[in-house]
């Protein structure tokens, strides 16, 4: 590891940014003025989603430069797929490739351990990720996206032939509020009703 | 240690030029890094727990941060921002290569300098930016690549060569 570059990118880049200052003196009265009116709002809250233990989908969604080649199934672009498992340190992620079937879904095989990230064309803002940890499961994700002018969108999940440990192995649509993240229990009651 | 009334003005003068740091790296405008500043502190001052230590503060001060850029409010739409340029021009940099530093972390993608930050100026391990950010190890060692390769074609002989992989 050459240690020297790493201070020097280092403390460069700190004495860069350490000439960042915040404009505001800190006001208690103020603060609690807010508090106060923040208490008092009514309205629409949004709500989180459920918080993922085993499953975490995160993604974020590249807009009008996708263009899907959806309608005759073949592989649209060889789109990076890293692919890691728990406990492998940074330098063994590799790459796979994953396809786009004809219904504009992204099909990727996975097994367990593994740890999924996915991202669009580079080097554009325009671009998407998908974060996905396996865990526990083995089997086929696929993913359908929508496009919209910002990110976090993901309409449907379609977990196929993933199974735990163990266990029979279940399939199906799962939809999903946008930005929601679902643990494997929620998936599963989901796909029984 | 327990946050109060009476030592949240310290850790606010600790800290704000940190979470203003983190939300100008979001932003790119200072005034919405000072929204973001303001928001973290109310947070905490409604908070008023008590941390086990300086260390876990700090971590929750960053992840509030880190989610309070993420909250988009109708008056981040509405505001009149300073540009990145402006701005950048009022800052005093000792050297150019920093100057040049600042400007070419900025232009970068925001989920590359985002990581870019986090390494180098926090100095989190990959593992600690996959937890701040929500996102796996994995996500984050290629963003951090990808973003030093960046830094070094835009930067040349300013950026040094980092062979290893980051394993901090």
């Amino acid at each position: 590891m050459n240690t020297m570059n790493h201070r020097d990118n280092r403390e460069l880049y700190k004495s860069a940014f350490s000439n960042l200052h915040a404009d505001h003196t800190l006001d208690l009265e103020a603060m609690k003025m807010k508090d106060a009116e923040k208490k008092n709002m009514t309205g629409l809250r949004c709500k989180r989603g459920i918080l993922v233990t085993t499953l975490v989908l995160i993604m974020m969604l590249a807009m009008t430069a996708i263009t899907y080649a959806a309608t005759d199934g073949e592989v649209f672009q060889a789109i990076k797929v890293f692919i890691s498992n728990d406990g492998v340190d940074d330098g063994q992620v590799r790459e796979g490739t994953y396809t786009v079937d004809e219904n504009g879904n992204y099909v990727l095989d996975v097994k367990e351990g593994d740890n999924i990230h996915m991202e669009g064309p580079e080097g554009s803002e325009d671009d998407w990720t998908i974060d996905y940890e396996v865990g526990s499961m083995n089997g086929r994700i696929k993913a359908h996206v929508d496009g919209k002018d910002d990110e976090t969108i993901i309409s449907q999940l379609f977990i196929d032939e993933i199974t735990s440990s163990g266990d029979e192995p279940v399939s199906g649509w799962v939809p999903l509020e946008e930005g929601e993240e679902l643990s494997e229990e929620e998936i599963q009651k989901r796909m029984e009703n | 240690m327990k946050v109060g009334n009476d030592t949240i003005e310290a850790i606010y003068q600790k800290y704000k030029d940190n979470i203003f740091a983190i939300g100008f790296n979001y932003f790119k405008n200072p005034s919405d890094a000072d929204d973001v500043v303001q928001e973290t502190f109310l947070k905490l001052y409604r908070y008023q727990a008590e941390f086990e230590s300086e260390a876990h503060l700090r971590n929750w001060l960053i992840r509030v941060a880190i989610n309070e850029c993420k909250r988009v409010t109708l008056s981040t739409w509405f505001k009149k921002k300073v540009s990145l340029e402006e701005y950048t021009e009022q800052i005093y940099f000792a050297q150019p290569e920093e100057s040049e530093v600042f400007t070419a972390v900025m232009n970068l993608p925001q989920k590359y300098r985002q990581v870019i930050h986090l390494y180098y100026y926090e100095d989190y391990s990959t593992q600690e930016i996959a937890a701040l950010l929500g996102i796996n190890q994995s996500a984050v060692t290629t963003r951090l690549l990808r973003g030093r390769e960046k830094l070094k074609h835009t930067l040349l002989e300013v950026w040094n060569d980092e062979h290893d992989e980051p394993s901090r």
